[in-house]
């Protein structure tokens, strides 16, 4: 029996742009208009097979509204990956995902995860998809076109958060020796005494 | 006010489900929330034994001129059971401060209406910048998102509004400076602009312009075309104006803009302009578009003469003229923008332009912004001219777009808040607490519109059956919270959470070694507690009583003096003549809290030194942010907090006397076993708190929360005292030693 990897997945973006109904889409399969605005974060498991490993992805549904920005840290401090969530037909919510992702490259993590995810996609998009994708493709994340409405792109978009993640924890695995390695190499590389000080005012 | 509010409101399902629901509800566990039946009739406990304030009870309770004189018993019996649904409305308003207990009825009668009137009038000024507001039904289809009236992002705006401001005050420079000397080349430079947004600028400006100018269709939603056109009409008015002066050769743009009709962007451009120049004080160092535009009026620029003259026929005199005069500016601030290029180079050479200056100054457009800024004066009673310098303008067109933006994310919440309730089920109700929120974010553009909002307007909704009242007492209770959901500054609640680290501390420490245990001290768990005030975690009724029972403990003679002062200046009202001898009672209370400064009373006397601080101040912090529309006093304690938080106490500033931070202490003190078991590190807690694991049971935990607050309060005197021993023990020993 192999044992289950748990997956930490948070999810991030401006409010209204559809986290939750993304997520309640992907683990319960359901979709509402009248989604209750998040305000604090919401917490869904799901299980997974994949490729034969079992992974428990544990999502964490933020609370988008900027005013509530503050309480991030608390649910990225220790997550796998980060599921940042903008609306399409909402340019404002793009430039928040990149607010994001500078703040995860400072505070987060720093193997972190990133996808990005272009939301309500069965709508007119206002913002330009080949520039987001470019975004995202230089920030090294993947970007799915999704819509928790119609059902479109969610199970891609969590399946490859896991199969990065399961890489990822695969490569850190084989890599362990090499980088204790390189610490003993960092203990070689000793500082430089500090230079004694002047005597030179007497 | 509620009398009808059982039948008419409140119970879908008729008298008898709304028993049923009764006992399920006692049943019914805190989970079931979401699962809540429509007509859910709040009781906490058993209903039989209920000791809720009754109506007969509180009508006891007023006197024969109507002032509340039996308030400490009013009070005890919310303690005990909450209070009956059909005077919810009428006590809620005493409790939160909007009506004070000393007042005579008739006295109270007046101040409604006052209050009503000017809801009134708040409904109309927003009415003139979304059509859907005041009209019953929201501003946007709901389930579909239909888009972002601006068309450039907040930041580009903000960039391109400054751009506007150097260009357009260039272009106003430029041109007096030149009208004398070359009034003939500078005409043609003034064509040549207009070429440039022929060609280029019709995307940008006329997406900018569609924000202002376009009328709302019928569903009130923006309609591109019409926008376009009333873009068009405007430039055409610029076009033909300097077409038939014959110094431009714009001719290209003449054939698809010739035949526009004025009276078409008469109308799409109909709000207030009567009053569009005498009303702003224009500084006269300054050259600004708007003297350019006055310089039209009075025929020294060829273009605007033109345009008066042909308009003549169309539209009626004097109005027209300002109307027109109007138009071009703004048509010339649109071509502005895709003429900077021209303007920088004109700008070189040989004008000294003070940069910075410009950077400052904002340039001076008549339209819709200006506009409202007049109507909120004469709003006010005190046309407050020198606020309305050239200087506010411009933000205000931004503070409009940015409004309308609002507007859609406030549909956008409102929407899916509280659906559960049946009551909701009607778009009039939905189209009701956006019209509020909506209204709000226009008078305190600091707060604007904050997520967790709409949750606590909701409940007043289902009580008053008039706007005007819900308003009134949804913004008492905005006054007390308001800080956790104003843009800047930290969020109160935080500072609540900190509160509670030390209460904890004091009265429960095995508690509280715990979370420090699970690293969950930060108390983030109960964010939405605090910023919702457990509207999430009870029922709808269940909260309803929390609040009541709450706000009764909490309640306080002072609090709405003390509330008094955090009014935003567009609810200011100048009361009646028997106000007067309402407000000894706060000269009293201005006596007893004395260092109250630059009280924002509301002595109708001395309402106008109250509303204009000094005016270099003024000045100066109206060029580093738009002047907000928050009265003096407001004003001030955003700049100068320290001077005036004497009553901060009153107003739980320091986070931890309000009875909701107890609250929270009491839920975990009471869940104590479940919360050790289960709760083995932070995310456990966030869980148990997110799922409402908790039990919760409204009047146990009020019961609780008042003991823990008595024993909080005793430990920290006994700690003071304690405190203060040891020090003097110290002096003493230092002195014997």
């Amino acid at each position: 029996m192999m044992r289950t990897v748990p997956i930490k997945v948070v999810l991030l973006g401006d409010g209204r742009v559809g986290k939750t109904s993304l997520v309640l889409r992907y683990v319960n399969a359901t979709f509402s208009e009248q989604q209750t605005p998040t305000i604090q974060a919401s917490y869904l498991t799901k299980r997974l097979n994949f490729n034969g490993a079992m992974v428990t992805l544990a999502i964490w549904d933020t609370a988008g509204q900027e005013r509530f920005h503050a309480l991030g840290p608390i649910y990225y401090r220790d997550a796998d990956a980060a599921l940042l969530v903008y609306d399409i037909t909402d340019k404002d919510s793009f430039d928040r995902v990149k607010s994001w992702v500078k703040e995860l490259r400072k505070m987060a993590p720093k193997d972190i995860i990133l996808a990005i995810a272009g939301n309500k996609c069965d709508m007119n998009s206002q913002v330009d998809l080949k520039d987001s994708e470019r975004y995202a493709a230089s920030i090294g994340s993947s970007h799915f076109n999704t819509s928790a409405k119609s059902n479109i792109g969610i199970e891609e978009t969590f399946l490859d958060i896991a199969r990065r993640v399961l890489e990822q924890k695969k490569a850190l695995a084989e890599n362990v020796p090499a980088s204790t390695q390189r610490k003993t190499m960092v203990i070689i590389d000793e500082p430089p005494p500090p230079p004694p000080p002047s005597k030179c005012c007497s | 006010m509620s009398g009808k509010w059982d039948e008419a409101s409140w119970s879908c399902g008729g008298a008898g489900a709304a028993k049923k629901f009764y006992r399920s509800a006692s049943a019914a566990t805190a989970e079931d929330v979401s699962a809540e039946p429509l007509d859910a009739v709040p009781v906490i406990e058993k209903p039989k034994k209920s000791k809720r304030l009754k109506p007969d009870k509180w009508r006891a309770a007023f006197d024969r001129d109507g002032k509340l004189v039996g308030l400490e018993k009013v009070l005890k019996s919310i303690l005990s059971g909450g209070i009956d649904h059909s005077i919810r409305g009428e006590v809620w308003e005493f409790l939160l401060g909007c009506y004070v207990p000393g007042t005579t009825t008739e006295y109270r009668q007046q101040l409604r209406e006052a209050r009503r009137e000017r809801y009134k009038e708040l409904i109309e000024l927003c009415q003139r910048m979304h059509a859907s507001i005041g009209s019953g039904s929201l501003a946007y289809t709901v389930g579909s998102k239909v888009m972002d009236v601006r068309i450039m992002s907040k930041d580009s705006a903000k960039k391109e509004a400054k751009l506007w401001t150097e260009t357009v005050n260039s272009v106003a420079k430029t041109h007096l400076e030149n009208l004398h000397e070359e009034k003939a080349e500078q005409v043609t430079e003034f064509s040549r602009f207009q070429d440039v947004s022929t060609d280029k600028s019709v995307e940008g400006s006329v997406g900018y312009f569609q924000e202002f100018s376009s009328t709302p269709d019928s569903n009130g939603t923006f309609s591109k075309e019409e926008s376009i056109t009333s873009f068009n009409a405007v430039y055409s008015l610029n076009s033909t104006g300097l077409d038939s002066d014959e110094a431009s050769d714009s001719g290209s743009s003449e054939g698809e803009t010739d035949g526009l009709c004025l009276e078409q962007s008469a109308d799409y451009l109909r709000l207030p302009v009567r009053t569009l120049f005498p009303n702003f004080v224009v500084d006269t160092a300054e050259t600004t578009m708007q003297d350019s535009a006055m310089a039209a009026g009075e025929r020294e620029v060829p273009s605007a003469q033109v345009m008066t003259n042909s308009s003549s026929s169309n539209l009626n005199s004097q109005e027209s003229r300002d109307h027109i005069s109007g138009l071009a500016a703004n048509a010339v601030v649109n071509l502005g923008v895709e003429g900077s290029k021209i303007m920088s180079d004109t700008e070189k050479s040989g004008h000294n332009t003070d940069q910075d200056k410009h950077h400052d100054s904002v340039a001076n457009k008549p339209t819709l912004g200006q506009q409202l800024i007049a109507e909120a004066s004469a709003l006010k009673g005190a046309v407050t001219a020198n606020y309305v310098s050239s200087k506010d303008v411009n933000a205000n067109e931004e503070r409009i777009a940015e409004w309308l933006w609002t507007l859609h994310r406030i549909v956008v919440d409102v929407v899916r808040t509280d659906r559960h309730l049946k009551f909701y089920d009607d778009a009039k109700n939905m189209a009701r607490m956006s019209d509020i929120l909506a209204v709000y974010a226009w008078i305190d553009p600091a707060t604007g519109y904050c997520q967790g909002m709409s949750d606590l307007l909701s409940p007043f909704i289902v009580i008053f059956e008039e706007d005007a009242d819900a308003f009134w007492c949804f913004e008492s209770l905005l006054r007390r919270v308001r800080h956790n959901f104003q843009m800047e500054g930290p969020v109160g609640v935080m500072k609540q959470l900190t509160a509670l680290t030390k209460i904890l501390e004091l009265t429960d420490l095995h508690m509280s070694k715990h979370l420090v245990l699970i690293g969950a001290d930060s108390f983030l768990f109960a964010f939405r507690m605090l910023l919702v005030l457990f509207r999430r975690e009870l029922s709808f009724g269940e909260a309803l009583c929390m609040w009541e029972m709450m706000w009764a403990a909490d309640f306080d003679e002072g609090m709405p003096w003390a509330l008094e002062y955090n009014c935003l200046e567009s609810l200011i009202i100048t009361p009646p003549n028997t106000f007067q001898e309402q407000y000894v009672f706060e000269d009293n209370f201005n006596t007893e809290y004395g260092q109250r400064q630059k009280s924002p009373s509301a002595s109708p006397q001395d309402q106008p030194s109250h509303v204009s601080p000094p005016e270099d101040d003024l000045a100066d912090h109206l060029s580093r942010s738009p002047f907000c529309g928050l009265r003096a006093g407001n004003f001030w304690s955003k700049y100068n907090r320290p001077k005036v938080r004497t009553v901060s106490s009153l107003l739980g500033r320091t986070g931890d006397d309000e009875l909701s931070v107890f609250v929270v202490a009491a839920i975990l003190i009471l869940n104590r076993a479940k919360f050790f078991k289960e709760a083995q590190s932070m995310d456990d807690a966030i869980k148990m708190f997110n799922d409402i694991q908790m039990k919760i049971r409204v009047k146990h935990c009020i019961r609780t929360a008042i003991k823990l607050r008595k024993k909080y309060r005793r430990q920290l005197l006994k700690r003071a005292a304690l405190e203060r021993r040891s020090v003097s023990l110290q002096l003493l020993s230092r002195h014997t030693g």
